[in-house]
């Protein structure tokens, strides 16, 4: 994606994000609390700083940043992780199995927080959001879903290849 | 991405606009033939019911009437404040929407809530039933997860049986038998129920779990039996660092203009190093917050110490930026924004504590904080007291 593309993305993102906030200064809102009112505040200094889409998505993603929405181990220590979560899913969810390649991470996403794993590029938050993808579908297969609290990638995660 | 399992046709994201905002450009970035609505206060959702939309927190209400399969929530409602709970659980209790998925922390220790911000979460309506649970033990200082899926078809006559049995049955000794007492008896106002619940858990779990100060508050008690068993579980849930920026063991006092702490002496300078901006009052303790900063030397401060009386009694390191202190004062006082709990002696309104809060500096100074509305460099005192029916916490300055 060109860099006239990106710096549009993030310029109409900036655009929703400040009639969003204006928005919700109309209303009165529970406070957010001390840990998620400090990461609010902590993005709301950022965002006007950024220029390219990549840029953010890797701000977001890197642990050091601490952005607190999006949880995400790395390096050497994501290996262990990322095994231990596809076995889980694995045996837990033995049904579902064939699906499991299925859920692979971009390779726009900070690459140290990520690890090829059984042919595929995987993350830690991809595989939490495969096990919640798996717990789900054994129970119901909605066709609308509202998700409290989406955060950063999720909707991407389950709606691509429709 | 590629996930082949299961693609709904409509997804709404209902987060903070600062999560909005990186869910946008991640997914305009990473899948750019999708369409992806952003909903704000005009926004015509109706007809839409294929892609992705992003509804900030603010808007969440001007949907409600839209109707959703499936309502989920995972990995954070345990983080969210108490306020924010009770906003969502609103909501869903209002939505269009009869079946609700949650994947959240349950049967964390009483004194240990790592991330977790509440008691418990969710906790909903009484026409809400269960009609799946599971519980994932991560380990004993963790507690673990709940996995629950709601329907909408409780009847309200089923709830208090429901709950009469599930006090009858042998005290919990695992997650999943608390998991299952809990639901059980969450949507019922009987105190004799909910406080025979809580103490079931305290007698049968190997530690207390936080979920039982929930039924314990929810009794709302009246007779003493009751009162003193939320007392104790109030002052274990007092203990509770959800910042793990506390440190309890602080040695030292306040005498003579110089705060000695852990054996080393802090005299307390004539300038303010910061303001006590709120104050919130629990059993056995009260939670101060506000901001500090070696505003002299535009540095942030060491730690923040309280003392009860005298004694220090609890320290804690500031966490979190303040763009309006780093705006006035210099961007060096960051982090300048803390949180500080601080037990109380005895009973409250036995006596009246005097609670003093300090700033340490790097270079070996106690800078008091202020209190709202008064002079820069005056020590703050909380004074708890009790009137005829309430207790009462005001700020007192004096120099």
């Amino acid at each position: 994606m060109s860099d006239t593309k990106q710096y549009d993305i993030v310029e109409t993102a900036k655009k929703n994000f400040r009639r969003a906030i204006k928005e919700g200064e109309d209303k009165k809102l529970p406070d957010a609390g001390e840990r998620w009112g400090n990461y609010c505040s902590q993005t709301r200094l950022m965002i006007e700083r950024f220029k390219t889409a990549q840029e953010v998505v890797h701000y977001v993603q890197n642990p050091l940043n601490n952005t607190g929405f999006e949880t995400r181990p790395s390096g050497e220590a994501l290996v262990p992780v990322a095994i231990s979560m596809e076995d889980f899913c694995a045996s837990n969810y033995p049904e579902f199995r064939e699906y499991i390649h299925s859920f692979a991470e971009t390779p726009m996403s900070l690459p140290e927080t990520t690890t090829p794993l059984n042919g595929r590029l995987v993350s830690a938050p991809l595989l939490w959001h495969m096990r919640v993808v798996m717990a789900v579908s054994r129970l119901c297969r909605p066709r609308t879903i509202l998700e409290i609290g989406g955060g950063v990638w999720r909707p991407g995660a389950r709606m691509d290849d429709q | 991405m590629t996930n082949k399992l299961h693609c709904p046709d409509y997804y709404i994201n209902v987060d903070f606009p600062e999560s909005l905002f990186f869910a946008e450009v991640y997914l305009k970035l990473t899948i750019p033939e999708r369409d992806v609505l952003y909903i704000h206060g005009d926004t015509a959702i109706i007809g839409h019911d294929k892609g992705i939309a992003l509804c900030p927190i603010a808007n969440y209400h001007n949907i409600l009437s839209h109707k959703v399969d499936l309502t989920i929530n995972t990995g954070s409602m345990q983080e969210m404040s108490d306020e924010y709970v009770a906003y969502y659980m609103d909501a869903i209790q209002k939505a269009n929407c009869d079946h609700f998925f949650s994947f959240n922390y349950f049967n964390q220790r009483i004194e240990r809530q790592l991330e977790g911000m509440n008691c418990a979460a969710p906790v909903m309506g009484k026409d809400w039933s269960c009609t799946f649970r599971a519980y994932h033990h991560a380990d004993m200082e963790r507690g673990g997860m709940a996995e629950i899926f709601y329907s909408r078809t409780c009847k309200p006559e089923e709830l208090l049986t429901r709950a009469e049995a599930a006090v009858r049955r042998p005290s919990p000794s695992n997650g999943l038998e608390f998991l299952e007492l809990f639901d059980d008896v969450r949507g019922v106002d009987r105190a004799d129920l909910l406080i025979e619940a809580a103490a079931s858990a305290v007698l049968g779990m190997p530690y207390i779990p936080r979920e039982a100060l929930w039924l314990a508050r929810k009794v709302q008690p009246t007779s003493y039996a009751e009162r003193a068993f939320l007392y104790l579980l109030e002052k274990q849930a007092a203990g509770v660092d959800v910042s793990r920026t506390q440190d309890g063991s602080v040695r030292g006092h306040v005498d003579g203009g110089v705060v000695f702490a852990d054996g080393l002496s802090y005299p307390i300078a004539q300038q303010t190093g910061g303001m006590l901006e709120g104050c919130m009052e629990m059993l056995g303790a009260v939670q101060l917050v506000g901001w500090a900063g070696d505003l002299a030397r535009n540095l942030p401060v060491e730690a923040i110490v309280a003392s009860v009386n005298g004694k220090l009694i609890s320290k804690a390191v500031p966490i979190g930026r303040r763009e309006d202190i780093e705006a006035g004062y210099g961007n060096g006082v960051q982090p300048a924004k803390f949180r500080i709990k601080v037990p109380l002696p005895g009973e409250p309104g036995q006596g009246i504590p005097e609670v003093c809060v300090f700033g340490l500096t790097s270079d070996h100074k106690a800078v008091p904080l202020s209190a709202s509305g008064l002079p820069a460099g005056t020590i703050a005192h909380i004074v708890t007291g009790i009137s005829s029916k309430r207790k009462i916490y005001s700020f007192l300055g004096q120099g």
